[in-house]
């Protein structure tokens, strides 16, 4: 086999001739792209939505630090629809939406405290997040289960 | 007879090469490979209109990541879920069984408040940013178990991971 080269130079013998580092160099570059072929995803699509949780968890707070904050209250249930209870008061997601848009404001600040039945997918929840986000209210908590 | 007289078949890899380089290039550039490594496959709550890329969460609500914690969700094969951090997972048990992710996530805290990179306020509030991912259907019974053991160390910066595309 021979192989011509640029400059109409022409070598004999197999494996490159006197260049076989060539085709270990062409070798190394297809199992590299093999790799990046066998490895490539696009680059995930992911976004957040960014909450404050109030501190302390299940634990008793130690400080007493005056929490001016006006409380708001929900409550989700149901599986596969969500049922949402805004301050005891039964609504659909958009109905919330308005609820809590119509409730905040007047320079006070507010917290918002989204209690919930055990079974309850994560995604119900979250719509209640992105409400909050909505009506600008920065903190929203969970409200334990009571087991 | 007359001998058919053979073509020498030149191999020419320039042009070969050249495509690879420019599908590596490709591939490189618009591939995610090692610094998604250890994010788990789910599926993310969608439609929130309110959730933000990690540019906007920056430029838009002031929000730092760096030292970013991520906690992800995540069932096992017996359809238990489980919080992952850094490829290490920790089991939800209620009534504070959780001691062990709490235990991790107050070590994670406390060696970083001591190098200066995170702070904490009169609240206990620690100030560092955590992206929580958890796929839709979670229930809430286990998330509420990592969201409690975020905010009893302290982490109340709480970023939710959602999916961007539209359900159609």
């Amino acid at each position: 086999m021979s192989r011509k080269h640029g400059g109409g130079h022409e070598e004999e013998g197999g494996h490159g001739g006197d260049r076989p580092w060539v085709f270990f160099m062409v070798d190394c570059f297809f199992l590299i792209t093999m790799f990046f072929v066998m490895t490539f995803r696009v680059k995930a699509d992911e976004i957040a939505l960014p909450q404050r949780l109030p501190p302390g968890g299940s634990k008793p707070s130690t400080t007493s630090v005056a929490d001016t904050k006006k409380k708001l209250s929900i409550h989700v249930s149901g599986t596969a629809d969500a049922k949402y209870e805004f301050m005891s008061k039964g609504t659909n997601l958009s109905g919330l939406q308005d609820m809590l848009a119509g409730s905040t404001g007047g320079g006070q600040e507010y917290q918002v405290q989204v209690s919930y039945d055990a079974e309850v997918p994560f995604r119900h929840v979250m719509a209640v997040f992105n409400a909050c986000n909505k009506a600008k209210i920065a903190e929203c908590g969970l409200r334990p289960l009571r087991r | 007879m007359k001998r058919p007289q053979l073509e020498k078949v030149e191999v020419d890899m320039v042009p070969m090469i050249d495509i690879i380089s420019l599908l590596l290039m490709f591939l490189i550039i618009v591939g995610d490979t090692a610094s998604n490594a250890s994010s788990i496959q789910m599926q993310l709550p969608r439609e929130m209109d309110q959730a933000m890329t990690d540019k906007e969460l920056v430029e838009k609500k002031g929000l730092r990541l760096e030292g970013r914690i991520v906690v992800q969700l995540h069932p096992d094969k017996e359809g238990k879920y489980k919080a992952v951090i850094s490829n290490k997972s920790y089991d939800l048990v209620k009534d504070g069984g959780n001691r062990l992710l709490i235990d991790h996530l107050e070590r994670v805290v406390s060696e970083n408040i001591a190098l200066g990179h995170y702070k904490k306020d009169e609240k206990g509030a620690v100030d560092a940013p955590v992206r929580l991912r958890i796929p839709e259907d979670a229930p809430m019974k286990d998330v509420e178990l990592v969201v409690m053991s975020l905010a009893r160390v302290g982490l109340v910066n709480v970023q939710y991971a959602a999916d961007s595309k539209k359900r159609y």
